[in-house]
C-alpha cells in the first residue's frame, strides 16, 4: 500500500498550534525549543480535555462501560504506535513516562537479569544522559564494563574501534539522532555489526522518531525508545518498543495493580507483556491523546517534514557560519536532525539564550544533558536551535535578527 | 518607602530605568558588565567561588580606611552586569551599612523580572556570600 498523500500544507499547520500566536513575553514567541519537548496542536489539547470529559475511568480493572471505552481507546493508541514503527504486535509496545523511563526500564529489567559482573555495555560519547546513567548506575549495581565509541570533529562516530568493542559485548545502546549534535547515526549498519558480533541492541530514537520515519523490523534492534512528547503528544508517554520473546521473557521492574497475574499470600505471578511493564495507573489521558499526535504527522508525512526541517537548516547554517559562529556537528544539513548547537565566539551560551529570551525567541542553553559531549567539545555550554514541522522562514529570520543584535550588544559591551 | 540607594549604584538603577524594553534592559546590564574589572588572579580560587550559580563567579572583599572594598567577576556578560550592582554599586559602604541594605534593591531596577528563575538564585547566591564576607571583616576577620 502506498503512503496516504499529505493532507496538510506546512504553511497552513502553524494555525494548529495555539502556543504559536502567544506573546508570552509581550514579543511573538519564536519556539525554537522542539528538541526539548514539542509544541502541540488544538487537536491534541481537545483529545486531553474530550478524555477528561467524557471518558475517565481506569483501565483494565473494571467492569462498568466507561473502564471498557477508556482502556478501548488507551490500548488504540497502543495500536496505533505499533502501526506508526511497524511492529509486529501491539503487544511490543510499553508505555513509559518517557524515554528515560524506557532505557531505565531495559537497564534494571533486562539488564539485572542478563549481565553479570564483567559483562560489555557498549555506549557512545554523544548519548544523552539518559542513554548513559542508568548503565553507569548498573556498573555500579552488578560491576559490569562500559565501553564508549567516541566521535570526531565532524559529529561522526569514530567507527573503526566498533568491531573490537562489540565482541563478547552483550549490549550496545545508542542514539539514532544526537541531541546536541544533530547527527542521524548509521543506525541500520550498526545495529547489524551488533548483531554479527551477537550483541543485542537498543536504540535511543528520542531525537529520530518525531522527525524521519521509523520501522523497528528494517532497523532490525531488540529495543527502541522514544517520547510521545517530543513528536506532537502530551507529556507523559514514553514508548519502549522491545522483542516479544525478550518482554515476555524478562521479569517485570515495578510491582504494584496491573502488571500482575494473580497475587497471593506466597507470591505473584506476572501478567503478560506488555502490561506487567505497567504497573499502577498510567498517564492515560496522555496516551490516549497521543494517537491523534501520530495521525497528526501521518498527515503531514514525515518525509515531508524531514525535507521541511533540513530546508530550514541549511538557511541556519548560511546565518550561523556568517554570524562566525562556532558550529558542533556535520557541516551539512543532510546528515542532521533539524537541531544545530553552536556558540558565538566569546559569549556565554547563557548570555545568549537571556538576549534572545527577552526578543520572544525560546532556545535551549548550557551542557545539554550531555556532559560528555561538553568535554570532549571543551566548552561549559552551548545554544542549541531546533526545528519541527511548525517552523518556518519567518523564525530562521527571527533567529537571524535576534543574533545580530546579540553581537552587536557584546560588540559595544565589550568595547 | 523608597530605598535610599548609594550613589553608584542609584546611578546604575537610573540608567535601567530609562528603558522599558527588556532587551534594551538587557544591552545596559551588558555594558555595566563591562566595566566590573577583571579580578587579580590570587582571588579566582576556588575558596572565592559563588555556588549555585550556572556560570562561573569569583567574589572577594576587603576593608580599605573601615569601608568594604568588594571585587568579583562573572564569565557570563549579564551576570556581570548583576556584579556591577553589588561590587560597583555597594562597595564603599562600611559593614554595618551593607549588612542592612536589602538584596531586594535588585527588584527596584525591573530587571529581575526578565531573569531566568536560575539567574535570580544566582544574584541572590552573590549577594549572600558577600553578605557572610561583610559580616567577617565587621568582626575583624580577614575575609
Amino acid at each position: 500500500m502506498s503512503a496516504p498523500a499529505p493532507i496538510l500544507s506546512l504553511a497552513s499547520l502553524r494555525a494548529d498550534f495555539p502556543i504559536l500566536s502567544t506573546k508570552p513575553g509581550g514579543k511573538p514567541l519564536v519556539y525554537l525549543d522542539s528538541a526539548a519537548t514539542s509544541q502541540k496542536p488544538q487537536v491534541v489539547i481537545d483529545a486531553l480535555s474530550r478524555f477528561y470529559e467524557e471518558d475517565n475511568a481506569n483501565i483494565h480493572r473494571s467492569a462498568h462501560g466507561l473502564a471498557n471505552r477508556a482502556t478501548e481507546l488507551y490500548e488504540r493508541t497502543r495500536s496505533h504506535v505499533g502501526r506508526f514503527i511497524g511492529a509486529t504486535c501491539a503487544r511490543e509496545i510499553v508505555f513509559t513516562r518517557n524515554t528515560t523511563e524506557s532505557i531505565n526500564l531495559v537497564a534494571q529489567a533486562w539488564g539485572r537479569a542478563n549481565l553479570r559482573a564483567g559483562d560489555r555495555v557498549v555506549l557512545t560519547e554523544m548519548e544523552h544522559h539518559a542513554n548513559l546513567v542508568p548503565w553507569q548506575m548498573l556498573k555500579e549495581q552488578l560491576g559490569i564494563e562500559l565501553a564508549y565509541i567516541p566521535f570526531d570533529g565532524q559529529g561522526q562516530l569514530e567507527l573503526a574501534g566498533l568491531d573490537e568493542a562489540l565482541k563478547g559485548a552483550k549490549l550496545f545502546a545508542f542514539g539514532w539522532a544526537s541531541n546536541v549534535l544533530g547527527t542521524i547515526n548509521p543506525a541500520r549498519g550498526l545495529v547489524a555489526r551488533a548483531k554479527a558480533a551477537g550483541a543485542l541492541v537498543l536504540v535511543d530514537a528520542a531525537q529520530a522518531a518525531p522527525h524521519f520515519a521509523l520501522n523497528v523490523k528494517e532497523l532490525g534492534a531488540d529495543f527502541v525508545a522514544f517520547s510521545g512528547h517530543k513528536m506532537l503528544g502530551p507529556t507523559g508517554v514514553g514508548v519502549l518498543w522491545g522483542r516479544l520473546d525478550l518482554l515476555e521473557a524478562m521479569p517485570a521492574w515495578q510491582g504494584g495493580g496491573s502488571m500482575i497475574e494473580r497475587v497471593s499470600l506466597q507470591g505473584y505471578t506476572y501478567n503478560q507483556a506488555p502490561w506487567k511493564f505497567e504497573a499502577g495507573t498510567p498517564d492515560i489521558a496522555s496516551v490516549v491523546a497521543f494517537d491523534p499526535a501520530l495521525t497528526y504527522l501521518e498527515s503531514v508525512g514525515l518525509g515531508q517534514v524531514q525535507a521541511h526541517e533540513q530546508a530550514l537548516m541549511r538557511r541556519t547554517l548560511d546565518i550561523l557560519s556568517a554570524a562566525g559562529a562556532q558550529v558542533y556537528g556535520p557541516a551539512g544539513a543532510e546528515g542532521r536532525v533539524g537541531l544545530v548547537s553552536f556558540n558565538l565566539p566569546g559569549i556565554n551560551s547563557y548570555d545568549v539564550a537571556q538576549v534572545l529570551d527577552s526578543l520572544g525567541l525560546a532556545c535551549r542553553s548550557g551542557a545539554l544533558c550531555t556532559h560528555l559531549i561538553m568535554d570532549r567539545c571543551k566548552v561549559a555550554g552551548m545554544l542549541r536551535v531546533s526545528y519541527y514541522l511548525y517552523n518556518d522562514e519567518s523564525d530562521v529570520s527571527a533567529l537571524e535578527a535576534g543574533l545580530a543584535r546579540v553581537r552587536r550588544m557584546f560588540k559595544k559591551g565589550a568595547a | 518607602m523608597a530605598l535610599a540607594l548609594p550613589p553608584a549604584l542609584k546611578a546604575m538603577v537610573d540608567e535601567l530605568n530609562t528603558v522599558d524594553d527588556l532587551t534594551d534592559k538587557y544591552e545596559i546590564l551588558i555594558e555595566l558588565g563591562a566595566k566590573v574589572p577583571d579580578i587579580p588572579a590570587e582571588d579566582k580560587v576556588p575558596a572565592n567561588l559563588v555556588h549555585g550559580c550556572q556560570s562561573v563567579v569569583h567574589i572577594a572583599a576587603s576593608l580599605q580606611d573601615g569601608k568594604l572594598a568588594f571585587r568579583g567577576h562573572a564569565d557570563a556578560m549579564v551576570v556581570n552586569g548583576l556584579l556591577a550592582l553589588l561590587v560597583l554599586g555597594l562597595s564603599g559602604l562600611r559593614p554595618e551599612e551593607f549588612l542592612v541594605f536589602p538584596p531586594d534593591f535588585i527588584k527596584e531596577t525591573g530587571i529581575i523580572k526578565t531573569l531566568t528563575p536560575s539567574r535570580v538564585n544566582g544574584f541572590y547566591n552573590i549577594h549572600h556570600r558577600m553578605h557572610l564576607l561583610a559580616e567577617g571583616l565587621k568582626n575583624g576577620g580577614a575575609a
